[in-house]
């Protein structure tokens, strides 16, 4: 899910870049120094998951793995992520265009945010309640994609709820192995490495008095 | 006088060598006729099977090429890899200078 140079009129896409770089200055303000190992391995991990592609029917699908990356990252970070992340996509694997650049990172970073934001209000002690906020995250993600890319697409003279429909149809198996997906990870990573999902949390908490 | 005095009977064998010496470039000319129209249905067919065969190489060469310009549009094992490299090289500038304004923060 990319949209290509010359879908988007030039003033969505000139507001979408400044949308994107207003988020990024507020990723880069609220993003802690000590995360930055854990950013740069989900960002990897994100630039390398949609090159994994699967067969589904006539086309193949690939993961988008926006509402892991919130989860893993929390909503500050994850958005900064998202777009390192898209942009060397779109330079070295020519996904989507570069003018389109900052639709694209609106269009999976919002809901990387929003999923950070839901995963942390969800989450809880045990790895049973982990991984369900994380399956919500995973689904969640790729369901706001889908809508966002269709609003944006409306923007370019499309369909809302014919591009939303076609997009969310298209996607609702990628949503199924999304949620599969992120719930392995976050029940894995809280299995193995409880601290990786509250750490950014608590170590703000316990440095903001001092900075 | 002197015409009638011309050996008929010369006439003859000169006739026959003649029509001998005459005769077998016609032959060959009316045996021939056929023949290059043979050769012509020869060259026709030879050229026939040379062109299929080079549309069919110049088939296999576009197909070829088209299945080059689908490989070089998937990103490959290098931009794969290079990306990633990029990535951590990114944050780890981005480390490295939050680092220094930390440590230039406490010596000051």
């Amino acid at each position: 899910m990319h949209i290509s140079d010359g879908v988007l009129p030039l003033s969505i896409s000139l507001a979408s870049y400044a949308v994107t770089a207003a988020g990024i200055a507020y990723s880069l303000k609220k993003t802690d120094q000590k995360d930055l190992p854990k950013i740069a391995v989900v960002t990897s991990s994100f630039f390398v998951a949609s090159l994994i592609h699967l067969p589904m029917g006539p086309t193949s699908v690939h993961l988008l793995l926006p509402g892991l990356v919130g989860a893993l990252l929390g909503p500050a970070a994850a958005f900064l992520s998202i777009t390192v992340g898209l942009v060397l996509q779109s330079i070295l694997f020519q996904f989507g265009g570069l003018t389109a650049l900052g639709a694209n990172c609106i269009m999976i970073g919002v809901p990387a945010v929003v999923c950070g934001t839901l995963f942390q209000f969800l989450q809880g002690s045990s790895i049973q309640q982990n991984s369900f906020a994380g399956a919500v995250a995973g689904g969640l993600g790729i369901c706001l994609a889908a809508l966002l890319l269709a609003g944006l697409l409306y923007t370019g003279g499309e369909d809302f709820f014919g591009v939303a429909q076609i997009a969310l149809a298209a996607h609702l198996p990628v949503m199924i192995i999304e949620a599969a997906v992120s719930a392995c990870s976050i029940s894995f990573i809280s299995r193995v490495k409880p601290e990786m999902l509250t750490w950014s949390r608590t170590l703000q908490c316990t440095n903001e008095p001092g900075r | 006088m002197k015409l009638q005095h011309f050996p008929h009977k010369i006439l003859f064998p000169v006739a026959i060598v003649l029509s001998i010496l005459l005769l077998p470039p016609s032959v060959h000319l009316m045996a021939s006729v056929p023949d290059q129209q043979t050769t012509c249905g020869e060259l026709t067919t030879l050229l026939l099977e040379k062109e299929q065969q080079f549309t069919r190489e110049v088939r296999s060469l576009k197909r070829d090429i088209a299945a080059l310009h689908h490989k070089l549009d998937k990103p490959d094992i290098k931009d794969i890899f290079g990306g990633i490299g990029y990535i951590i090289g990114l944050f780890g500038i981005a480390a490295f200078v939050a680092a220094r304004r930390n440590n230039s923060s406490t010596q000051e």
